[in-house]
């Protein structure tokens, strides 16, 4: 299955553009059918309106950015703009914009790029002005408003030529690069109509895709040929696209590229080690059996290095009460949990190398900081490292007047120290981790209970009621540091331990602050790593998160697809458009 | 015609509405709404968040979203998907389709091998080939849906033979149109079987029955007496009349099949309505799942058409506008007045809500949770001396005599004996507690008893390859059994304090390092080193005890609303038989998941356990409820029963003296057939990470935890399935039990 499709494309001949830019990867030859499983389905096309990660997936294929990061070198490259300078201050940026077409053939201009971003900042005519400002709120509520709205105020952009735009900020912001490339580029000549009329939200739904695909267009790769909701998307060359091979084939090599939805991520990987799709990611504890089909599948599978997400226990240090004036923690609980000694002697009873033997077939390394090993531009590989010694944790809270009293832990008030976890529901590592960490904690005399909740029921109690004592959590990570500010910031709603915090309760959270604003204001890289360097040397000396671990992770693709190359991190297809296989001009 | 068919219309007005209202409301119970996930991940902030709440109406109170939607649905306009951003009935028109496909292949599978299985059965009445058929009747009648789906994902992967999901190939695209049906053929094939196959059982055992009951009636004699072949007096006279029941079930089939196809849909990747629904009702995408109950209803009502329809048709006796007693045609004045007037309350209910107070979430938690303790304890009472004061008689007088002359019935109690005593047993049968973990010794296999020294040995293994999970035996390290022997502490029935367990392994020869990591794994070990034969015992006790204390529930309700409305007859039984109605109208699961996650957040995970049984009785109870006002409907006339009312004796008493003592064999069927219904339903909850949580057990849930684990089903791991048999034998053996004490107390088979 999968292998011989009984059908070609048929391939339209348009010429190359001005603008076209050479792929300096292997020449190849046309053809073949390259079958991928996702869990997601794709929600909408539309930028505008709120998706998920599966979404984001699929219009990364058919639309572009104005800038993207290359993943094997980590640096930021053009996309839709070939080339840009930045004013001397720091806070105007011009791009040129490459001259190529639309899937449709038009060409793209300047004009698109400022439609996309008057798109994103457009008001709502038929709402009621904001009493105080007099502003109408946004018409489309969606990331990029905060995303772009930098130092309070929203990026202004004008277009300088049919090819050339130019953004100023408020203030210096150093991702700016990196955030820009963040919003596809629309096309205005398709979605002028019904931004004018009002309805540009309800355009390009899973509801186009099925029955209109063709009017979907963008400057990626690929466009929709088929859809298919919950079985598969299939996509087709762009006839427009503008990249060429060194001998002057336009890409993709690629007839078809088939993103099949399988939801369980075990049948995923009986897709793929069955042979029915032709790259997938491996989890670790399917590694093994996984690999004895390399052989006869004829697939290979990648070490990726470290996971870019991470994970971790955390206690709640909100200080604040309850409407009816009792406090969300008890005195004697927010007294240890606020103590960075209590949290330094939790690391060093926590027996993190347990569970990656346990747990991870030894195949994941410890986590040291917030940033993930899997994100190496922003590593700090120097951090205090905590190892698994129980006698050590317990000579930690010895000296903080704990007492271990046969073998039960008591605080320097004669509480006996019990702690309940609150744990959403539905994840087989979560629980595993958890387990570890209460026969762990038991060894130093702390009763650690595990209360299993609803995923909705986690969040209300650690982001509004604050009626819980230590909770886990996991986020996917990568990219720019900026994208975790709701979690570093004293501020922020995922500053878990202690929310939106009007000023720092710390001193040293107000640090982190501190070099979290540095960090943005700052256009220097370097300099940005050690800023960012340093608020991770604060997160590990402080300890407000108790790191788990953080698995490697595994992808595998078949062999007879040419030009792949694996980056440490994110897709494996990221080249998507260069890869090809011998194997298609065969039959 | 007509008529009928307008009425039909008329009466799904009210039902709709108070429907729409009562998962609306279900569904604003639960805390959070659509926006939770993005709450949740660090590059949302705060004032988008507030923008799109008051972009999909989320900051209003739930009436004003209920009445904003209300009056679009007058329109036909039902609204838009929150996460999709396009009309709900588009969205849902995307996937019906194929879900509606697979009802129909199910069905017609069911039928086309049910019918010639049920007559050849009833033909060969106690041949080899009946005994074969019952027991293949039994078997799928006990394997749980789910279950069967993943033994059939994994036969197909693991040979190749067949598609593992989907309903069409990637390249049905490009081919001809006979080729692609060909080929969605080809796909249905797994599915119709998996979701066919329970209804072939029932189907085939009602029809045997019914056929074996008309062979012996006067018109078949007559038949046979002027002279006509055997053949055609079967396939004329006695076929046409036993196959009735099965047409009045079609309707039911349809609706349930939708509600069983959620799960099937999910485990085997089918593009239908039921993947759709499960995922708006964990995101909350409310509108989604609105649309999706309100068109299981109709479903349902339109499949109960078609049966009244096809049964007209089958059985000229039968007039459409007269079968009263059936669904929800042929009303009496009185009864569309009643319609009328509910629907008119429902309407004043959505005018005035408006301006009535939102409720407070955690007082109706606590309403819930201390009405929830108070009724059952009141219904545990009650039941329990209704028991002691005439189950026990009733048993020992009419069932015992009977029963002690079947082995079936016999050895069928026997094995359900043991399963409840290692159940109450468990802690003393268990090596361990349920939750020791031990990481260093995951997926473990079986550890082999071996005998040395006239002992009884178990040998210890270390971990070869962590990635494979192979282990190796260690030479000369097998340490020996100690019978009765003190273990980790527990409490016996949750009382008695004790240590004494049935065995454990003598680790006093080795070092304390050694000695902690020693195991013994009848069973082998799960994905945390937990003993699953320990776990399993724990399990039992709920998967166990929920099948029973939500019987009893079910039953003290719906004999107290059942025998009230038969023998009151009248408004209360007006009243009372729309409710049950009202219930059973409700695709199943569900109204089983909005219950679960509007009710789930208020209580902890050890309260999942009453959670789960209130869920099961609320909606369990109507169908007993129906029977039993069947029944007392009958007993009410006799002349006893006049008589004691002539005496003046007042009704409850006249009901407890009379009613129900007449009752009590009816019910121990009954009861019986259901238990059945909540282990699989506690199972199937459990299984969709709905049900019992961690740290506890139950069967459903470690079913769930093996199948996650791939390496499970991949590396022959079967062991670790010991729950889905576990729970397929204790559904077999209540089959059986249930269908022995039947034919004592029921021959003529009125408890279905």
């Amino acid at each position: 299955m999968g292998c011989s499709p009984p059908y070609e494309l048929e391939r339209e001949n348009h010429a190359k553009p001005a603008g076209a830019e050479i792929s300096d990867s292997e020449p190849g030859e046309f053809g073949g059918l390259f079958i991928l499983a996702s869990a997601m389905e794709p929600k909408t096309f539309n930028f505008l309106v709120p998706g998920d990660a599966g979404t984001a997936q699929i219009t990364s294929l058919i639309f572009n950015g104005l800038t993207k990061r290359d993943p094997m070198t980590n640096q930021i490259v053009g996309d839709l703009a070939h080339s840009w300078e930045i004013s001397d201050d720091g806070m105007s940026y011009t791009f040129q914009l490459r001259e190529i077409n639309w899937s449709d053939g038009e060409p793209f201009t300047a004009d698109d790029v400022i439609f996309t971003f008057e798109a994103i900042f457009a008001r709502d005519p038929n709402a009621e002005p904001h009493p105080e400002t007099g502003e109408r709120p946004f018409r489309y509520p969606s990331r990029y408003i905060s995303q772009y709205t930098i130092g309070g105020e929203p990026i202004r952009f004008e277009k300088i030529d049919s090819h050339t735009v130019r953004f100023h900020t408020a203030r210096v912001h150093a991702p700016f690069l990196n955030d820009i490339g963040f919003v596809p580029i629309m096309p205005r000549h398709r979605l002028q109509a019904a931004f004018d009329d009002g309805t540009l939200q309800n355009q390009w739904s899973t509801r186009t895709a099925i029955s209109e695909p063709a009017t979907i267009i963008g400057t990626g790769p690929f466009r929709i040929r088929n859809f298919r909701p919950a079985e598969r998307l299939i996509l087709e060359p762009n006839p427009h696209y503008w990249r060429f091979d060194r001998e002057g084939r336009r890409l993709p090599y690629l007839d078809f590229l088939v993103y099949r939805f399988i939801r369980d991520q075990n049948a995923q990987t009986v897709y793929f080690a069955t042979g029915q799709v032709d790259a997938a990611s491996v989890p670790v504890s399917d590694l093994a059996w996984v690999r004895d089909r390399a052989e006869r599948q004829d697939f290979t599978i990648h070490e990726r290095g470290p996971d870019t997400g991470i994970s971790f226990f955390w206690f709640n240090q909100h200080p604040g009460q309850r409407e009816d004036g009792r406090p969300f923690l008890a005195p004697h609980k927010l007294e240890w949990f606020t103590n960075r000694y209590f949290r330094r002697a939790i690391f060093h009873a926590f027996d993190r190398q347990g569970i990656i033997d346990g747990v991870f077939s030894g195949k994941a390394q410890k986590l040291h900081s917030v940033i993930s090993p899997g994100n190496p531009l922003w590593y700090n590989p120097n951090l205090p490292q905590y190892e698994y010694n129980p006698e050590k944790a317990l000579e930690i809270l010895r000296g903080q007047g704990f007492e271990l009293r046969g073998n039960r832990l008591f605080d320097r008030h004669g509480n006996p120290v019990e702690i309940e976890l609150l744990l959403f529901d539905g994840s087989q590592r979560a629980s595993a981790m958890a387990t570890t960490l209460m026969e762990n904690l038991r060894e130093i005399g702390i009763r650690l209970t595990l209360s299993m909740a609803d995923f909705a029921a986690v969040l209300r109690r650690t982001g509004n009621t604050f009626d819980y004592e230590m909770s886990f959590i996991g986020f996917t990570g990568g990219g720019d540091p900026s994208g975790g500010k709701a979690l570093y910031l004293s501020s922020g709603h995922l500053h878990l331990w202690h929310p939106a915090q009007e000023t720092p309760a710390t001193e040293w959270e107000a640090e982190i602050d501190r070099l979290i604003g540095a960090s943005d204001v700052e256009l220097d890289e370097a300099r940005r790593i050690e800023l960012i360097h340093e608020m991770q040397l604060i997160f590990a000396e402080e300890l407000p998160l108790i790191f788990t671990v953080v698995p490697i992770t595994y992808s595998g693709v078949r062999n007879h697809w040419r030009n792949i190359q694996v980056p440490p991190t994110g897709s494996i297809l990221w080249n998507i458009d260069e890869i090809w296989t011998p194997q298609a001009s065969q039959r | 015609m007509t008529t009928f068919l307008l009425r039909r219309l008329l009466t799904l007005i009210p039902l709709l509405l108070g429907i729409s209202l009562l998962v609306f409301l279900l569904m604003h119970l639960a805390p959070g709404d659509f926006l939770d996930q993005m709450r949740a991940s660090p590059d949302a902030d705060a004032e988008t968040i507030a923008l799109l709440e008051s972009q999909f109406g989320l900051d209003r109170p739930w009436y004003m979203q209920y009445w904003l939607w209300l009056t679009q649905a007058l329109t036909l306009n039902f609204g838009e998907s929150l996460a999709y951003k396009i009309p709900v009935f588009d969205l849902i028109s995307q996937r019906v389709a194929a879900t509606m496909l697979l009802s129909f292949t199910s069905i017609a599978f069911a039928w086309c091998i049910a019918i010639p299985l049920g007559v050849l059965a009833a033909i060969y009445k106690d041949s080899i080939f009946d005994r074969i058929a019952a027991f293949f009747a039994y078997f799928a009648l006990s394997i749980p849906e789910f279950f069967l789906a993943i033994l059939a994902v994994y036969f197909a992967a693991s040979t190749g033979l067949l598609p593992t999901g989907g309903l069409t190939s990637i390249d049905s695209e490009f081919m001809s149109v006979g080729a692609r049906l060909l080929d969605m053929a080809y796909h249905l094939i797994l599915p119709t079987i998996v979701l066919g196959i329970g209804s072939v059982a029932g189907m085939m055992r009602i029809l045997r029955a019914n056929f074996i009951d008309y062979m012996q009636a006067e018109f078949a004699t007559t038949a046979r007496a002027k002279g006509l072949s055997e053949r055609i007096v079967m396939f004329r006279h006695v076929l046409r009349n036993a196959i009735n029941p099965l047409i009045t079930s079609l309707g039911f089939a349809f609706s349930s099949l939708l509600s069983g196809a959620l799960l099937v849909e999910n485990i085997m990747n089918y593009p239908g309505l039921g993947r759709l629904l499960f995922e708006a009702i964990q995101t909350q995408d409310q509108f989604v799942v609105l649309a999706g109950v309100v068109i299981g209803c109709v479903m349902l009502l339109l499949g109960n058409t078609l049966a009244d329809l096809l049964l007209a048709w089958s059985d000229p006796r039968i007039k459409l506008e007269s079968n009263s007693s059936r669904g929800f045609g042929g009303l009496s004045r009185r009864a569309k007045a009643g319609i009328f007037v509910t629907g008119g309350l429902l309407l004043l209910f959505a005018m005035v809500s408006p301006h009535l107070p939102s409720p407070d979430p955690d007082r109706v938690a606590a309403t819930v949770k201390a009405t929830a303790k108070w009724v059952g304890g009141g219904l545990f009472l009650v039941l329990f001396t209704l028991v002691l004061r005439f189950g026990v008689p009733a048993f020992r007088q009419k069932i015992w005599p009977q029963l002690k002359k079947r082995p079936l019935g016999l050895t069928v109690l026997a094995v359900l004996a043991l399963l409840y005593g290692s159940a109450l047993f468990a802690p003393f049968l268990a090596p361990y507690d349920a939750n020791t973990a031990n990481l260093s010794k995951t997926f473990h296999p079986p550890t082999p008893i071996v005998w040395q020294e006239g002992r009884a040995h178990v040998r210890q293994y270390a971990i070869a390859d962590p990635l494979r999970l192979e282990y190796e035996a260690i030479p000369d390290s097998a340490l020996p059994l100690r019978f009765f022997a003190k273990g980790p502490a527990y409490h016996l029935f949750g009382l008695i304090p004790m240590e004494r367990r049935l065995f454990q392994l003598d680790t006093s020869g080795l070092e304390p390092e050694q000695a902690r990591d020693a195991r013994v794994y009848l069973l082998g070990s799960d994905p945390t080193g937990r003993c699953v034969f320990t776990r399993l015992l724990h399990g039992a006790q709920i998967s166990l005890s929920i099948g029973l204390v939500g019987i009893t529930i079910t039953m003290v309700i719906g004999f107290l609303v059942g025998g009230l409305s038969g023998y009151y007859g009248g408004t209360f039984d007006f009243l009372a038989m729309r409710a049950v109605e009202f219930l059973m109208a409700i695709p199943g699961l569900y109204l089983l998941l909005t219950l679960r996650s509007a009710l789930a957040p208020y209580f902890d995970p050890a309260e999942m356990y009453i959670v789960i049984i209130v869920i099961l009785s609320l909606i369990g109870w109507a169908g007993t409820a129906r029977i039993i006002r069947g029944m007392s409907l009958s007993i009410r006339n006799r002349a006893y029963v006049l008589a004691a009312e002539s005496m003046g004796q007042p009704s409850l008493k006249i009901l407890a003296k009379h009613l129900l003592p007449n009752l009590t064999s009816y019910l121990l069927v009954a009861a019986t057939l259901s238990i059945p219904g909540y282990i699989l339903g506690e199972a199937a909850l459990s299984f969709l990470g709905l049900g019992i949580q961690e740290p506890s057990a139950s069967w459903g849930l470690m079913l769930k935890q093996a199948q996650e684990d791939m390496r499970v089903l991949v590396m022959n791991f079967w062991w670790l399935l010991t729950p889905g048999m576990a729970i397929f034998v204790t559904v077999m053996a209540f089959n059986l039990l249930g269908d022995v004490l039947r034919d004592i107390v029921d021959p003529k088979m009125k408890t279905r």
